[in-house]
């Protein structure tokens, strides 16, 4: 029964519930069409944060959900035994695979096995048990879901591990390293180097941000050519090509502001290349 | 002055040096994992995809849960650069299967058919499970093609050719050894598309990274120039010996060899590397191969071969591997977990690794020790 006349979000309609619910086979671990419903309330909402759909949106953004993963979800969070069977034979293995990524490989296990309790719901609220399952909206497959958070608590392991580390020695500047050769004194050296710096800025901030983020993931994230078209749906040789295309388009948009702005000659813009490339100290950071 | 090419390498290095892991690391700004789930796997509107990316792009945090990601996704990405450049095909192909012109479809085929058999029929190897003849290698003692297969249009006919096919594996791993050629310390090659595939065809000249031709016309031509390279340059002609057996054949596509090396001082000894670890051995200069067993999953990606019997391999994650008897392959301890793009061996105890972002590092005591080499 409505509660909410003319809410979408909170009024969905049973037909299309039952049929969703059908198209799930949430009757194969024993579901609550409730509870079911329920789910499918959180994951629109959570979709629709801050705004309010029309019916349609909801009926179709519903439609477009990896409904037998959430009703596995949904399942597993309300303790259905064959649900939890089926899932410690499907799931577990993929949860112990991605934990096996991280660089702490004796801390795989560990990661693994405080995620899979947080599935089962250790943590209790207002008498409740609160199952990391509530979280699976079912906009991604449950293992795609399962791989990305194991994969952001191995990252924060590691980044909380770093910064207790000490630097690396190979991050250090080699310019600042007893016996590294000293630098060629050149009186336009410094100036050369701050107008690459503000060109190159200048050229990465106005880059597209799937360009930018391309070249993160395989400068800054070393990633080979194949994982970034992995992650970015694109193919390898995609990659490449818009790689190369973006380091086009940086080029000419330094030598642009190089010669325009700067009053640059041809010669003086091969030495500020030449120069960056060779300042160990080189970063474009200092300016951002 | 320098050249347009060489202001482009210029670009590639000073990214390497200037694109560092983004700081920003705020988890309460970051998506959830359903968002970042649904972004690999495709599953959301342009405009949180956009929105996303702009996050990601900026935050350290999310990058590298993409790169921990990355590993685990499967490689079935859509080859949006084959749809691009098979737009013409595909415009053909709905056009023949229009109900009307259907029936040319199977007189299409059995004539595709006939050309082929009588195209390759001196050139069909007899099939063995154990051994896997090479037909490029015999393609190459097939009569030449006519030169004006090399003028600058036979060369942009080539380069439509090879963008047209559908096989993404051949692109795939073609601009995956362009990717570890580029890690090197050496200029870019020329981007110049009519030069492009004269430049991997003295490449594998050289001995170094080969690119496989996607067609067999391509085949013919790039083996037919590089045998002429090799009256220049005799020190090596490698070539992507494909097995006659479908079932080796697919094998072989679907891992991928990425580099081939000669084992000096013979040539007849060589190894391919390929991804996942693969290694695979052969005593007759390439007429045929054998898979050697490794248990690293790196993609390895580059070799050194100082005798028949010792050879050095180095993949993604600081891998490196030594054989010291043509057979058994040991891990030796390296102390980075970078990816490695070359290696140069003087022999079984002596060798320098290049990684991907240009550094070096020797050792002289079989991978015991390891030092920066300037």
């Amino acid at each position: 029964m409505s509660t909410h006349a003319g809410d979408p979000l909170a009024d969905l309609d049973s037909g299309l519930v039952e049929r969703l619910a059908r198209k799930a086979q949430a009757g194969r671990w024993g579901l609550d069409a409730r509870d079911f419903a329920a789910a499918l309330r959180r994951s629109a909402a959570h979709r629709f944060s801050g705004r309010q759909p029309s019916a349609a949106e909801v009926g179709q953004y519903l439609e477009s959900l990896h409904l037998e993963d959430l009703a596995l979800a949904c399942a597993c969070a309300r303790g259905s035994e064959p649900a939890w069977e089926h899932f410690v034979r499907e799931f577990r293995p993929i949860i112990l695979r991605i934990a096996s990524r991280g660089q702490q490989a004796g801390r795989a296990r560990d990661v693994a096995d405080s995620v899979y309790a947080e599935l089962y719901g250790l943590d209790e609220r207002e008498g409740a048990r609160r199952s990391l399952f509530d979280y699976f909206h079912g906009r991604s497959s449950l293992a795609g879901w399962l791989k990305a958070v194991v994969a952001q608590r191995l990252v924060d392991q590691a980044r909380a591990a770093r910064r207790f580390e000490p630097l690396p020695e190979e991050e250090a500047s080699p310019a600042g390293l007893p016996g590294a050769p000293a630098l060629e004194l050149d009186p336009d050296r410094e100036r050369f180097l701050r107008l690459v710096r503000h060109a190159m800025a200048g050229a990465l901030a106005g880059l597209d941000a799937r360009d930018r983020l391309r070249l993160s993931l395989y400068y800054a994230q070393e990633m080979t050519l194949a994982a970034v078209g992995r992650v970015l749906g694109e193919s390898e040789a995609t990659s490449s090509r818009k790689l190369e295309r973006t380091r086009g388009t940086l080029r000419a948009a330094v030598e642009r502001r190089l010669r325009d702005v700067e009053r640059l000659t041809d010669a003086q813009i091969h030495e500020c290349f030449e120069h960056a490339r060779t300042d160990p100290a080189f970063d474009v950071q200092e300016v951002r | 002055m320098s050249t347009s090419q060489e202001r482009d390498a210029d670009v590639d290095r000073l990214l390497r040096a200037v694109v560092k892991p983004a700081p920003r690391s705020v988890p309460g700004d970051c998506p959830d994992a359903g968002l970042l789930a649904a972004f690999v796997e495709g599953g959301l509107t342009a405009t949180e995809q956009s929105a996303l990316e702009a996050h990601i792009a900026d935050c350290g945090r999310c990058q590298e849960t993409l790169a921990v990601l990355s590993h685990d996704l499967p490689d079935e990405a859509v080859d949006d650069a084959a749809v691009e450049t098979v737009v013409p095909e595909t415009r053909w192909f709905t056009w023949v299967t229009r109900p009307r012109l259907r029936w040319l479809v199977p007189i299409s085929a059995a004539a595709t058919v006939a050309v082929v058999f009588f195209a390759t029929r001196p050139l069909i190897a007899p099939e063995s499970d154990e051994v896997v003849p090479a037909d490029v290698v015999q393609m190459a003692q097939a009569p030449p093609t006519p030169p004006a297969a090399l003028t600058s249009a036979g060369v942009d006919t080539l380069r439509e050719k090879q963008a047209a096919v559908p096989e993404k594996r051949d692109a795939d791993a073609a601009i995956r050894r362009e990717d570890a050629a580029k890690s090197l310390a050496v200029p870019a090659p020329p981007a110049a598309p009519a030069s492009e595939v004269q430049a991997d065809v003295a490449q594998a000249g050289r001995g170094g990274l080969e690119k496989a031709p996607a067609d067999p016309a391509a085949g013919r031509m790039a083996v037919r120039v590089a045998s002429e390279e090799k009256r220049t340059q005799p020190a090596a002609e490698p070539m992507r010996a494909m097995p006659a057996t479908p079932q080796a054949r697919e094998e072989l596509l679907r891992l991928e060899p990425v580099a081939t090396v000669t084992a000096a001082p013979d040539g007849m000894v060589r190894w391919r590397f390929g991804p996942g670890g693969r290694i695979w051995r052969s005593t007759d200069a390439g007429s045929t191969w054998h898979g050697q067993p490794t248990d690293v999953p790196a993609d390895l990606v580059a070799g050194s071969a100082p005798s028949p019997t010792t050879c050095w391999a180095v993949g993604t994650g600081g891998v490196v591997l030594l054989t010291v008897d043509g057979q058994r392959w040991t891990q030796l301890p390296f102390p980075l977990r970078v990816d490695l793009a070359a290696v140069q061996a003087t022999n079984d105890r002596i060798a320098t690794v290049t990684t991907r972002d240009g550094r070096r590092f020797e050792t002289l005591d079989a991978g015991l020790t390891w030092s920066p080499k300037l």
